[in-house]
């Protein structure tokens, strides 16, 4: 087992596990049988630094591992330099909504915002500080000039113009500009009051023009309609302000599928498609989305994703699709579908989360190789007596085993192991 | 307990116990015997279906000729061939006979040839408890006018195609359950581990950003 594990990060991914949620960190140390599926994700990371766009869809059931990856991906490009947020669409959140429900999505992506030296959220007031005392920073090496200097203003004003000016040709970017150039007055002046506002109109809660333009001279505020043109231009942004580029993971696009009314899902399609041709006619520079979503909400023909036509021509498979042979997956394609772990791959999961069990508890764990095929053969067996399990559930299983192994050392593993045997065959009589 | 479990009507239950001790005796073959001493749990006359009506009292009712149902329950499995064989041997009457064991079941019938030597039988092998293959003995459309024996035949002629149904299923079944132990050898084989421990340790030095 790798010991590059801390007993934190074992501790965080074993409750998160157990909990049947994902873990926000250490997921490299358990990502097993996806290497097509990172690879191809890796891919479009690279791309992304090189100033394209890229957009995936993962696929799966519920349980496959879909926020698994996104997560994974997460954690990754966050190291390599993105600023990187998320949102989990629901009732409230959508694409767009008569209740401002796509208002209320641009929301907590930007309240989500992070980056390595804020991982969790809330990292755009520390993007903005770090972009101006970068600036700062510049002017002070290499044209020699200090804080309080008559000029040192002016040369740091200079650059930030130069930047937002240059954002001005970008739909809204004339307003986005305005407002950074708002905050940074007031990080000149000291007028933190100034900033709050210029942070509040970024964050979508402006609610009136009029209110915009009393407080920061904009005639223009984020709203339903407009809020995917600010995550373009924060993916804009964020690279001049130093950084690799913007990554958008969006789960659960399920919930468009339980919109009620068609005209209400096809709105939300229909901005799906503005954004993925968006992003993929190159229109989105530096900006990564991942979205996750179920086979039926992706593929059913009547309510999913592939009830709106343009979006189906656009994401259906092709013909070529099998290349002639059932193993073969076009892994370019942009839905990435994932497939079950299959048991040689749960098996290896297995091991990983008892090596960090052990690393938790400081104890050698005592599951052999016959034992993890018990295990799982036993799970296995549940799903083909038509008992839906998924990768959570056997997960959720086997870490409540681990545990009870761990606490009652005493007693012969073989007995807690098979004690659901006996469990069943008592319910059985 | 088959309380209505067969669709009979309440006129002709009997639910007589049978004495095991009495009942085994008169089997020839000593190692079968002591294979249903040891297995077979209890007998009980459950059912008795005759042709004539108006019967009310239980020894009335069990002196007439008819089909009877028996409920066998076992400890363990015996070949149900083997089972309907031997009680057909036993009882020497037209009856048919549910096997019971752990959840599971088994139908059996023997109808004695008019000649009294020999007759027709037929048993399914054990198949798990399962409403929707319940054969109902009772059939109140079809066997709407026919007698006791012909109801026998009915049920004679669904034991046969549920024994080849339920063969049919067990063979699928093994088959189904040697290709996965197939399949499980290959994923759980220290090659395959090997392989997909490999790329795990890929990925994860892809993921990692040192």
């Amino acid at each position: 087992m790798d010991s590059g594990i801390s007993r934190a990060t074992a501790a965080t991914v074993l409750n998160s596990l157990k909990s049947g949620v994902v873990p926000r960190i250490g997921l490299e140390y358990i990502t097993v049988g996806r290497r097509n599926e990172i690879q191809a994700l890796l891919q479009d990371v690279s791309i992304i630094e090189q100033g394209g766009g890229a957009i995936r869809f993962i696929e799966g059931k519920y349980g496959s591992g879909k926020t698994f990856l996104m997560h994974a991906l997460r954690n990754h490009v966050m190291e390599r330099n993105f600023v990187v947020t998320d949102v989990e669409l629901s009732v409230e959140k959508r694409l767009v909504g008569n209740k401002g429900q796509g208002l209320a999505t641009y929301r907590e992506l930007v309240r989500n915002m992070a980056m390595r030296a804020c991982p969790d959220n809330g990292a755009l007031q520390l993007i903005l500080d770090k972009w101006i005392g970068t600036l700062e920073n510049e002017v002070v090496q290499y044209e020699g000039l200090v804080p309080g200097h008559e000029a040192f203003d002016v040369r740091v004003s200079q650059k930030i113009y130069k930047i937002t000016s240059s954002m001005e040709e970008r739909v809204n970017g004339f307003d986005f500009g305005k407002v950074l150039v708002s905050y940074y007055k007031g990080h000149r002046t000291g007028n933190t009051e100034l900033q709050k506002k210029a942070l509040r109109w970024l964050c979508g809660e402006y609610r009136t023009r009029t209110e915009a333009k009393t407080d920061l001279g904009v005639n223009l505020i984020i709203s339903d309609d407009n809020w995917c043109d600010f995550i373009k231009l924060f993916a804009d942004f964020v690279v001049r302000a130093g950084y690799a580029g913007f990554y958008v993971c969006m789960d659960e696009l399920a919930t468009l599928y339980d919109i009620p009314s068609r005209v209400g899902r096809e709105y939300n399609y229909n901005k799906l498609l503005s954004i993925y041709n968006d992003v993929l006619q190159g229109k989105a520079p530096h900006l990564g989305m991942i979205i996750s979503v179920t086979q039926k909400a992706m593929e059913d023909s009547t309510r999913g994703v592939f009830s709106f036509g343009p979006l189906r021509s656009r994401l259906e498979e092709t013909a070529f699709r099998d290349g002639g042979s059932e193993d073969l997956r076009d892994m370019a394609s942009p839905i990435i579908k994932l497939t079950a772990l299959n048991p040689g791959e749960m098996y290896v999961l297995l091991e990983k989360l008892a090596g960090m069990h052990g690393i938790l508890y400081g104890y050698s764990p005592k599951l052999g190789h016959d034992d993890y095929i018990y295990f799982l053969k036993k799970q296995y067996g549940k799903a083909a007596d038509g008992e839906e399990v998924t990768v959570r559930d056997i997960i959720k299983n086997y870490i409540t085993l681990l545990n009870l192994i761990q606490q009652n050392q005493e007693v012969p593993k073989e007995k807690i192991l098979r004690a659901d045997e006996k469990t069943t065959s008592h319910a059985g009589e | 307990m088959s309380d209505g479990r067969y669709n009979i009507p309440k006129q002709y239950k009997v639910d007589k116990g049978m004495p095991l001790d009495t009942l085994f005796e008169k089997i020839d073959n000593t190692k079968c015997r002591r294979v249903f001493e040891s297995e077979v749990e209890s007998v009980e006359w459950s059912y008795h279906l005759v042709d004539k009506d108006g019967i009310t009292n239980r020894t009335a009712l069990v002196r007439e000729n008819g089909l009877s149902v028996f409920e066998i329950k076992m400890k363990r499995k015996v070949a149900p061939d083997l089972l309907t064989e031997v009680f057909a041997g036993l009882i020497r009457k037209p009856m048919v006979m549910m096997f019971l064991c752990g959840g599971e079941l088994s139908m059996g019938i023997f109808l004695p040839s008019e000649a009294g030597n020999g007759g027709r039988m037929c048993a399914t092998d054990f198949y798990p408890y399962d409403a929707e293959r319940m054969i109902n003995i009772m059939d109140y459309e079809a066997d709407r006018n026919k007698s006791a024996y012909q109801i026998g035949l009915r049920i004679l002629t669904m034991i046969r195609n549920q024994k080849r149904a339920i063969m049919i299923e067990k063979a699928y079944e093994r088959l189904s359950k040697e290709q996965e132990n197939e399949m499980l050898s290959f994923e759980f084989s220290f090659e395959n581990l090997d392989k997909i421990r490999a790329d795990a340790d890929f990925v994860q030095a892809q993921l990692k950003i040192i």
